[in-house]
C-alpha cells in the first residue's frame, strides 16, 4: 500500500470502482524501462481495459495495480513520445509484468523542445519545457517564448512584448489561454498580451495555418497556454515561485496550491496569484526612463469530476500598470529624427520605481466554465464557455487631470465551444464556436464602438495505419460586425459580413524514434480588425496619421509546411520549411504624403491589401559529445515578400543563429541535477528593406552572449534555483522588431535569478503530525 | 447536491465577476480630448505703433481630416523691434477654450522656441517662470527689408526636464509661418 501512495499521478486517471462478485485481490507490478538504454521511465501511464484500473510509474519506473480479478487481464502501458504498447495476461495469481517501450521523443538537448503533452500529430509543435518555464517567470510571453527556433520577440520596450511566429504576430497569432481564445485589443503593435503567464504549467506553439480548429487569426500559428490540470489525489500541492531581474531591480512572486478532498475525491480546487513590480531598466549607457512596471494577478478554479463528467468553473484576473518610455512618446517627425540621432535619450538618466505618464494600466478578467462528458471510452463531448472584460487605460504626456486617463477601451467578449470528440478506426472531432464582443471607448478617438457577433463549425477525421496517420479538416465561419460612430453629428452604423471557408490536409511518418516527417497543406483568415477599417487620424505617440479602409476585404493565407525530425546516433536533428502565400495581406502602407498638422507635417499611412508571402526554414540540431556535454545549435531564416509591388514586406525577423554549450557536471547528491549553459546568438540586421517604408533604415547585426546555471535541489521536496546572465557583455545593440529602436538601445547586462519550492502534503501524514 | 452547489457558483462567479462596460455599444460618448490645441495667434506690435496686427494658424478639427484653414505671412517693419505675444487656442470647442492660460500656469513645464530660417528675424523671450524664459512674451528684431524667409515656433512640454534649452520634451506645435520684412 505504501507504495502505491508514493507513484505521482500526472495523467488524468478514470477512477470507476465496479464490484465484483469473485475475490479481486491480485496484485500486477513491474517496472518501466526504456527499450534502447533501459533507462527507466518514469510517468509511464499504466492502465487496465475494462475494469479501468490505473496508474502511473513512479521516479524509478516503477508500477503497481491491486485489485485486480483472476482472469484474462487486458493492459495497456503510454509513455509520452513512446508507441503503446498493449499486453495480454491471464493472472491467477500476483505477477511481475515489465514494460519496454520503444522511445521515439525528441529531445533536443536543452533548448527544451520536448514534444510534450501533443495536441496535433501531423503540425510541428514545440513547447517550453518546465525548466524553462521557471526560468522565465520575470519575463513576459513574446520574451519568453523567443527561446523557440522561429518565433520572436515583437516588442515596444521590455513591458510590451508578444510572440512573432515565422514573422506574423498580434492578429495574426492566435493565443488559448486555458481553451479560451484571448481577446483583447491585440491588433496595436504596442499593446501587450494581458494575461499572467506564471499560471501556465505548459505552453506549446503550433506554428502553420490552423484555422480549422481554432477560427481566425490562427494565421502564423497558435500558442496554447495551459495551467495544471486540478489534482485528483487528495491532499494539496503546490509550488512557491520568488525571482528578479537586476537590470530594472524586478521582483516576482507566485504560488499556487492545487488541492483535493479526501471526503470528496469529486471536488478539486487551485489557487494562483502573482505579484510583480519593476523599475526602470537601463541599457549599457543609460537608463532608460519611465520602464517600470506592476502586476497583481490571481486565479482560482473548482472542478467536480465523476466517472464520465465534469464541471470545472476557472477565473482569472490579470492587472498591469506600465510606463511607456517617456522619450518614446514623441511629438512629431522632428522629434523623431532628434531621437534617433541622438547618442543617448533626452530623457533623466536615473532608476526609479515611479510610474510617470506617460502609461498603460489594463485588467483582463476571463471567467470560464467548461463541462464534459464521457459517453464511454472513446467518445467525448465538451462545452466550454468563457466571458472575457479587458479594460485598457492610455494616460499619454500630459494631461489637465492627472487620474484620468486619455482613453480608454472596454472590450467584452462572449465565446461558447462545444466539441465532440470520437475514437474509432477514423478519430473524429466536430465542433462548433460562437463569440459576441462589443467595444466602448471614453476621452479621445481611436477605434469606434462596435458589435461583433461570430459563428464557425469544423470537423476533422485523422486515420491511423502502422506508421502513417493522415488528417484532414473543413471549417465554415461566418462573422458580423456592427459599428457605431458620429460623423458631423450624424451617428453612422455601417455592417460587415464576412464569411470563409477554410480546410485543411496533414499527413505524419513515424519511424521510431530515429525519423519523423510531418507535412500540412491548408488555409487560415482573418476578418479585417477594426483599427485597419476605422482609423481616422493622428496615432498618437508615433508621429505618423493612419486611415483605414472601410472596403478592405478578408485576409487568407494558404499554407504549406513540411517538417523532419532524425536523430543519426548523437545527433537530433529538427528541421521545417514553411511557405505562406496570402490573398489581401494587410498592412499598413506609407503613402509617401505627408499632411500638415499644427505639430508639423506628418507622414500619412493607409490600410492596403496586398498578395504577400512568407516563406522560410527552421533548423535545430543537438550533439551530445559526451555524458556531461551537450552542443546545441540552430537557425531561423525568413523571406518577406510583397508581390503586389514587388518589394520586401516590412517588418520582417533578420536571419539569426544560435549555438549553445551545456554542461551537466557529475556533482554528488544535493546537486546532482545541475546544468550550466552558455549560449551566444548572432541577429543579422535586416538587409531587406524599403527606405521609404520606414523612418530610418533597420539597426546592425548583433551578437549576444549569455550563460545560465540551473540546479533542482534533492531535498525532500525538491528545490529549484537558476541564475541566469543576459547579455553578459553588456553589448549595446538594437532590434529590428522593436518599436522603440528608433529611441534608445536594448537592455544590456540583466541578472535573472530565482527559485521554486514545491510542496505536497496528503492528507493521511496528518496523523503523523 | 454536489453538482447544483457547483452549478450554483459556476452562475455567481459570472454574477460577481462583476467587471462590466458601463457605456452602451450604441450610443457612443462624445470625444473629449485633452488639450487639444487647434489655433496659434501671433499678436505683433511694431514698437513705436499703436496697431498690432495678428497673424494666425487654423486646423479647426485637429491633426488629420480637413487641412489647417489658415497660415498666415507675418509682416514685419525693416530694421526694427517688435513685441511679440503668442496665443493658444482650441477653437473646436464653442466657447473656445483658452489654453495660454494653461500653459502660464504650467509655465516651468513648457517653452517656446523661434527659428528664424535665414536668420533674418532675431527673436528674444521676454517673460519668465522665475528660472527660465518661456516664451510667450518675445521682442522680434528684423533686418532688412526685401528677403523672404520663414519663423517656425515651436510649443514644447519638457516636464519636469526643461533646462531652458529646446532640446528635450515632446513637440505640442510646430508652425512654420512665412515671414516678410517690409520697407518704411
Amino acid at each position: 500500500m505504501l507504495r502505491l501512495e508514493k507513484i505521482l499521478t500526472l495523467c488524468f486517471v478514470l477512477m470507476s470502482i465496479l464490484s465484483f462478485s469473485q475475490t479481486c485481490n491480485l496484485t500486477l507490478f513491474g517496472s518501466v524501462t526504456d527499450e534502447h538504454n533501459n533507462e527507466p521511465l518514469p510517468f509511464a501511464f499504466i492502465v487496465i481495459e475494462g475494469i479501468n484500473k490505473a496508474t502511473t510509474s513512479d521516479s524509478l519506473g516503477n508500477y503497481q495495480i491491486d485489485g485486480i480479478c483472476p482472469g484474462k487481464v487486458i493492459i495497456h502501458c503510454d509513455h509520452m513520445g513512446c508507441e503503446r504498447i498493449i499486453d495480454t495476461l491471464y493472472l491467477n495469481e500476483s505477477s511481475k509484468h515489465n514494460f519496454h517501450p520503444e522511445h521515439h521523443v525528441n529531445e533536443l538537448g536543452h533548448l527544451e523542445i520536448h514534444i510534450e503533452t501533443k495536441t496535433t500529430e501531423t503540425k510541428q509543435e514545440k513547447s517550453l519545457g518546465q525548466t524553462t518555464i521557471d526560468q522565465t517567470q520575470t519575463q513576459q510571453l513574446g520574451e519568453a517564448l523567443s527561446n523557440i527556433q522561429g518565433v520572436q520577440n515583437q516588442s515596444s520596450g521590455t513591458n510590451v512584448s508578444k510572440p512573432s511566429i515565422h514573422g506574423m504576430h498580434s492578429n495574426r497569432v492566435l493565443i488559448l489561454n486555458n481553451e479560451i481564445r484571448q481577446e483583447g485589443q491585440q491588433w496595436g503593435t504596442d499593446h501587450g498580451i494581458e494575461l499572467d503567464f506564471t499560471n501556465s504549467k505548459n505552453v506549446q506553439v503550433i506554428t502553420g495555418a490552423n484555422s480549422i480548429a481554432y477560427g481566425s487569426d490562427a494565421i502564423g500559428g497558435v500558442i496554447i497556454l495551459n495551467p495544471s490540470p486540478l489534482r485528483k489525489k487528495h491532499g494539496i500541492e503546490g509550488s512557491i515561485n520568488v525571482g528578479g531581474e537586476s537590470n530594472g531591480k524586478k521582483g516576482v512572486t507566485s504560488a499556487e496550491v492545487n488541492g483535493n478532498f479526501k471526503a470528496i475525491p469529486e471536488l478539486s480546487y487551485r489557487f494562483q496569484g502573482s505579484l510583480k513590480k519593476g523599475g526602470n531598466v537601463n541599457s549599457p549607457n543609460y537608463y532608460i526612463d519611465n520602464t517600470g512596471i506592476e502586476e497583481k494577478n490571481y486565479a482560482w478554479a473548482v472542478g467536480y469530476q465523476a466517472n464520465n463528467y465534469g464541471l470545472q468553473v476557472d477565473y482569472s484576473d490579470y492587472n498591469a500598470e506600465f510606463g511607456v518610455f517617456s522619450g518614446a512618446h514623441i511629438g512629431n517627425l522632428t522629434d523623431l529624427l532628434n531621437a534617433f540621432n541622438a547618442d543617448k535619450p533626452n530623457t533623466p538618466d536615473q532608476f526609479s520605481y515611479k510610474l510617470q505618464r506617460p502609461y498603460q494600466s489594463v485588467s483582463h478578467e476571463t471567467v470560464k466554465v467548461k463541462s464534459f462528458f464521457y459517453f464511454n471510452d472513446s467518445s467525448k463531448l465538451e462545452l466550454i464557455y468563457g466571458r472575457q472584460f479587458n479594460q485598457r487605460s492610455e494616460f499619454d504626456t500630459h494631461s489637465l487631470d492627472d487620474n484620468e486617463p486619455d482613453f480608454n477601451f472596454n472590450l467584452t467578449s462572449h465565446t461558447a465551444d462545444l466539441k465532440y470528440v470520437f475514437k474509432g478506426k477514423w478519430n473524429h472531432q466536430y465542433g462548433v464556436q460562437g463569440l459576441y464582443q462589443t467595444n466602448t471607448w471614453n476621452g479621445r478617438f481611436f477605434i469606434p464602438n462596435f458589435e461583433k457577433y461570430g459563428i464557425g463549425g469544423y470537423l476533422i477525421e485523422e486515420y491511423k495505419k502502422g506508421k502513417n496517420l493522415i488528417d484532414f479538416g473543413l471549417r465554415y465561419d461566418f462573422n458580423h460586425l456592427a459599428v457605431y460612430y458620429f460623423e458631423n453629428d450624424v451617428l453612422l452604423n455601417p455592417h460587415h459580413n464576412f464569411q470563409n471557408i477554410n480546410g485543411n490536409v496533414g499527413y505524419s511518418y513515424l519511424l521510431s524514434d530515429s525519423l519523423t516527417f510531418r507535412t500540412n497543406i491548408g488555409s487560415a483568415w482573418r476578418p479585417p480588425s477594426v483599427n485597419e477599417l476605422y482609423s481616422n487620424g493622428l496615432h498618437h505617440g508615433s508621429a505618423s496619421l493612419e486611415y483605414g479602409d472601410n472596403q478592405l476585404d478578408i485576409e487568407q493565407v494558404f499554407n504549406w509546411n513540411a517538417s523532419l525530425d532524425k536523430q543519426i546516433k548523437k545527433l537530433d536533428l529538427s528541421t521545417q520549411i514553411y511557405v505562406n502565400y496570402f490573398q489581401n495581406y494587410i498592412y499598413l502602407a506609407p503613402t509617401g504624403e505627408t499632411q500638415l498638422t499644427i505639430r508639423g507635417a506628418f507622414p500619412v499611412y493607409e490600410f492596403k491589401q496586398i498578395e504577400a508571402s512568407i516563406v522560410g526554414w527552421d533548423f535545430n540540431g543537438a550533439y551530445k559529445i559526451n555524458s556531461q556535454f551537450d552542443f546545441d545549435f540552430g537557425t531561423s531564416i525568413l523571406r518577406g515578400n510583397d508581390l503586389s509591388n514587388n518589394k520586401f514586406l516590412w517588418g520582417m525577423p533578420s536571419d539569426e543563429f544560435n549555438t549553445a554549450l551545456i554542461y551537466q557536471p557529475k556533482f554528488k547528491r544535493l546537486l546532482n541535477n545541475t546544468t550550466l549553459e552558455v549560449n551566444y546568438s548572432y541577429v543579422n540586421s535586416q538587409f531587406r528593406f524599403n527606405s521609404e517604408d520606414d523612418f530610418v533604415d533597420p539597426p546592425v547585426g548583433y551578437s549576444l552572449l549569455n550563460f545560465k546555471a540551473y540546479t533542482k535541489l534533492n531535498f525532500k521536496t525538491p528545490l529549484t534555483l537558476y541564475c541566469n546572465v543576459n547579455n553578459v557583455l553588456n553589448t549595446s545593440y538594437r532590434n529590428y522588431l522593436n518599436r522603440f529602436r528608433y529611441f534608445t538601445d536594448e537592455m544590456g547586462r540583466n541578472v535573472v535569478f530565482g527559485l521554486k519550492y514545491n510542496f505536497e502534503i496528503n492528507e493521511q501524514h496528518h496523523h503523523h503530525k | 447536491m454536489i453538482k447544483k452547489t457547483l452549478l450554483v457558483s459556476g452562475f455567481l462567479a459570472m454574477i460577481f465577476a462583476c467587471e462590466k462596460d458601463d457605456n452602451k455599444v450604441d450610443t457612443p460618448t462624445d470625444e473629449h480630448e485633452e488639450e487639444l490645441i487647434t489655433s496659434v495667434d501671433v499678436e505683433v506690435q511694431h514698437v513705436g505703433s499703436e496697431t498690432t496686427n495678428t497673424y494666425s494658424f487654423k486646423d479647426l478639427d485637429g491633426p488629420g481630416g480637413n487641412e489647417p484653414t489658415q497660415l498666415d505671412t507675418i509682416y514685419l517693419i525693416e530694421n526694427s523691434r517688435h513685441d511679440v505675444s503668442l496665443s493658444f487656442l482650441n477653437e473646436s470647442e464653442n466657447p473656445a477654450e483658452n489654453i495660454t492660460a494653461e500653459i502660464s500656469e504650467e509655465a516651468d513645464e513648457h517653452i517656446i522656441c523661434f527659428e528664424s530660417s535665414n536668420g533674418d528675424v532675431i527673436v528674444n523671450r521676454s517673460d519668465s517662470d522665475g528660472t527660465y524664459e518661456i516664451g510667450l512674451e518675445s521682442t522680434w528684431t528684423s533686418s532688412n527689408a526685401g528677403s523672404v524667409s520663414s519663423m517656425t515656433i515651436t510649443l514644447k512640454h519638457q516636464g519636469t526636464d526643461k533646462d531652458g534649452t529646446c532640446t528635450p520634451g515632446e513637440t505640442d506645435v510646430e508652425v512654420v509661418f512665412p515671414v516678410k520684412i517690409l520697407g518704411l
